[in-house]
């Protein structure tokens, strides 16, 4: 008795069950594991370090679903959805594919061969990382050490499992590595469901929905399902009224409802084009909200030319971001409410991913040295803050713009860098039409340590430009300005407001009080609509006696604006 | 209310997680990362372990499903609310929604409510909590806020009616069309959104609002609770120390919170 078999229930429960179906139930379905962290049983997205994101559990959790939301006209998203797709076949998964044609699948990407598996960190030909070699003999078991003495997640790296598990289906890893420039040969023949998408129809989503009900109901028990839906409202695939609440929502909530009724088969993986469904309207939210892991991906404006021209720049090769990823929501664990705390959940991490030939990484993005430090680009050789920052502020900019529907200029200042040399950085300037005449913006950014690693936090300034206390049209126009401000606090939820200083240059200080007044009824509406807003704003009324501002004028004309206001504050 | 529930929940915040007075609305609000269903199964708890309340609780979820909630409740207060009490009822408006074809998807929805109510055991009280049914604006088509509140109202005047809970979302698009933007139409559905959002908002006894923390996620804080008194908050005036006291106990604040992976929560200062 002592060798007695696993996997085989003692007593059956009804006694009539036939035991086959017992031994189905808890043997886990191929391509899939258990969650170290909870009874949950995932199956990989088909990239590693995607698997690696998702709350800790080392995959997607089956019975869920992941909206990959992209900025511009670039198609990255379609990448992780491809490598999802593969991963189904090669798991002998059921592929549901909406809306592209057999082709789409003919190109998936085949597996990487083996060599370039094991190290897959190394170019071919290169010798293996040395810094990772020594990684491995010296401070492996530090790894497992999280930051601040947090308990971290046992490891679930392909090899921690094949050589824990040697007698489970060892020659199918749970993830593969794929190769862009190959094509897909499944073992077996894959089990893909086309469904297209009936333009005609007037609720071509209900038509899509019935179809994955029905397969899955006819489906055997234990067979595990994929669903891959690229594009999501893309006018290229669907009619327009698809993108009527009523219908994309109602998809979406009967998709979330057919999850949870499979919630051991079925996982899904949609992508959305922001370009076309911005991020800051009720339906995207909504939408959103009825996935389960949200994923917004942000490719860099430009890839410079000097990197993919430059041969020997051996590190740009091998690490060379191109585009921020920002996980917006978890599976699981954001429905418990556990937001970016506990291990590995990594909502508000600073995250970049990379994609090359043969692979798609998304690892940590740690600022590279600023534009103006010559020796430390050269050295480094990697994208350079410039590339950040301007990717960040272009966002930003068609933000404020598509907001506030006004020309602005916006400059972002790495504040890091403004240091005691007395030096400044030139500023990343990007210009949409006339400067607004009255009032400018000044971004700035700043990183916080401790507790919050790579916050960012957009500060913005408001200057007002006159000498004399004003008269009553004047306050009137500042009052508009205010006005405007504030419309775009509340309409922005990409710009993390933290601090607004009215900053009242040449301004007598007898005004003070007026001008306080004004913001503070400007910070009452704010605070009025504030209920449950991402974000409160603390309002600061900075007024500046004139001679103080002419003695500082001169010293201050080489830092600009910004600096002059960290350095003030700090006085 | 057990000793697990108590370690489960700061002593701080159970004042507020009791199951609110009769007649009144508690609105709680969410974001896109930050969740407040861990309020809400504080609240069904508290109520199904409650002395004082003697009622039922009835919740209706268009966003989570059964298994969901049973999880959530055990991990919040420790008590099975499917298994063990009588008392609760669960309606799953996610897995069985009334579809279009339905004459009307609002008046179906009302229509079952109603029968949930009516199917906790008679003579007894009852405690209405509503997950998320601001996505009847996009189920139900051509709803408009008013439509909404209206049906809202309707429940809130059963004669079982004890109080009723509203979980909403409440991130920036939800609401910014509360304020006047000549650049920007809002879209019909941002209008309702909006309109409810703020409607309930002056019909609430209390708002307990999470969010992300200003800066971005943080490894030790998993976001922001903040409580305000609603529009609807009675102050009571005269009528002695007890009132006084409570409104002593419910003081507005805003605290950062923890949850941690066993459902605890924890106050970060």
């Amino acid at each position: 008795m002592a060798f007695r078999k696993r996997n085989i229930t003692l007593g059956s429960p009804r006694g009539g069950a036939p035991p086959a179906d017992d031994a189905s139930r808890f043997s886990q379905a191929p391509g899939t594991r258990s969650s170290p962290l909870t009874s949950h049983t995932t199956t990989s997205t088909g990239t590693a370090s995607l698997d690696g994101l998702l709350g800790g559990h080392g995959g997607l959790i089956l019975g869920s679903s992941i909206l990959i939301s992209e900025h511009g006209t670039t198609d990255y998203a379609g990448a992780l959805l491809r490598y999802y797709a593969a991963e189904g076949i090669l798991q002998g998964h059921i592929v549901h594919v909406v809306g592209m044609g057999e082709g789409w699948v003919r190109e998936l990407p085949g597996v990487a061969e083996a060599r370039y598996q094991k190290t897959e960190d190394t170019a071919p030909g290169e010798e293996p990382d040395l810094a990772a070699q020594e990684r491995m003999k010296i401070a492996w078991r530090y790894e497992r050490l999280g930051q601040a003495g947090e308990r971290a997640l046992p490891d679930r790296s392909l090899g921690a499992l094949s050589s824990q598990t040697p007698n489970a289906k060892q020659e199918i890893p749970f993830c593969h590595t794929f190769d862009l420039t190959k094509r897909l040969v499944a073992p077996s023949p894959p089990e893909i469901n086309h469904i297209s998408i009936a333009a005609a129809s007037s609720e071509p989503f209900l038509l899509i929905l019935s179809n994955i009900t029905q397969r899955l109901a006819s489906a055997a028990k234990g067979t595990v399902h994929r669903l891959v839906m690229p594009a999501l409202l893309s006018p290229a695939l669907y009619p327009p009224h698809c993108a009527s609440p009523e219908h994309v929502v109602r998809f979406l909530h009967g998709l979330r409802a057919l999850l949870r009724q499979y919630p051991s088969q079925l996982t899904a993986m949609l992508t959305l084009p922001l370009i076309l469904y911005p991020r800051n309207t009720a339906l995207v939210r909504t939408l959103e909200t009825l996935a389960d892991g949200v994923l917004e991906v942000t490719p860099f404006p430009h890839q410079s030319e000097e990197s993919q021209s430059t041969g020997d720049a051996k590190s740009a090769k091998q690490e060379r971001p191109q585009g921020l990823v920002k996980v917006l929501k978890l599976p699981l664990a954001t429905d418990r409410g556990e937001g970016g705390a506990g291990a590995g959940n990594s909502i508000g991490e600073d995250l970049a991913f990379t994609l090359s030939r043969r692979r798609f990484a998304i690892a940590e993005f740690s600022l590279p040295p600023v534009e103006g430090d010559q020796e430390a680009q050269k050295e480094a050789g990697k994208v350079t803050a410039k590339d950040v920052w301007s990717a960040v502020a272009l966002n930003r900019l068609s933000a404020v713009h598509s907001c506030t529907g006004r020309e602005c200029r916006i400059a972002i200042y790495p504040k890091n860098y403004v240091a005691e040399d007395h030096t400044c950085p030139q500023p990343i300037t990007g210009r949409l039409g006339p400067v607004i005449r009255t009032a400018h913006m000044t971004g700035e950014w700043t990183r916080f340590g401790s507790a919050r690693p790579f916050a960012t936090n957009l500060n913005i300034r408001l200057e007002l430009d006159r000498d004399t206390p004003g008269s009553k049209q004047q306050l009137l126009r500042e009052a508009g300005q205010l006005q405007a401000l504030h419309e775009l606090l509340v309409r922005c939820p990409h710009l993390s407001l933290t601090k607004v200083v009215f900053c009242m240059l040449r301004q007598l200080p007898r005004a003070a009080p007026r001008i306080e007044r004004l913001a503070r009824s400007v910070l009452d509406v704010a605070e009025w609509v504030g209920l449950g807003l991402q974000q409160t704003v603390d309002f600061e009324v900075v007024v500046e006696i004139r001679q103080y501002f002419e003695l500082f004028l001169e010293e201050a004309r080489a830092y600009r604006e910004a600096t002059w206001t960290v350095r003030h504050a700090e006085d | 209310m057990s000793a697990s529930h108590r370690n489960r929940t700061p002593a701080l915040f159970l004042p507020y997680l009791a199951v609110p007075p009769a007649d009144t609305l508690t609105l709680l609000t969410s974001t896109l990362s930050c969740t407040c269903n861990w309020l809400t199964a504080r609240f069904i708890g508290a109520a199904l372990q409650s002395d004082d309340f003697p009622g039922s609780v009835v919740l209706v979820s268009w966003l989570h499903d059964t298994s969901f909630w049973r999880g959530e409740i055990q991990r919040a207060t420790g008590i099975d609310a499917f298994r063990s009490s009588s008392n609760f009822t669960f309606l799953d408006c996610l897995s069985d929604a009334p579809t279009p074809p339905q004459s009307s998807v609002l008046a179906e929805t009302q229509k079952r409510i109603f029968q949930a109510i009516g199917s906790a055991s008679a003579d007894r009280k009852v405690l209405l909590i509503l997950d998320t049914p601001t996505l009847l604006f996009s189920l139900a088509p051509e709803t408009i806020s008013s439509d909404l509140n209206r049906m809202l109202l309707a429940l809130r005047d059963h004669e079982r009616m004890h109080s009723t809970i509203l979980a909403l979302p409440s991130d920036l698009p939800y609401v910014s069309a509360a304020t006047p933007n000549a650049d920007h139409v809002p879209t019909p559905l941002e209008t309702a959104h909006a309109g409810f959002t703020m409607q309930q908002v002056h019909l609430a006894r209390l708002v307990l609002g999470c969010r992300e923390l200003d800066t971005g996620a943080a490894r030790d804080v998993s976001g922001v609770l903040r409580i305000t008194k609603g529009g609807g908050w009675d102050d009571g005036g005269d009528d002695g120390n007890g009132e006084q006291q409570l409104a002593e106990e419910l003081k507005e604040g805003q605290w950062r919170y923890l949850i941690g992976r066993d459902g605890s929560v924890k106050i970060v200062e």
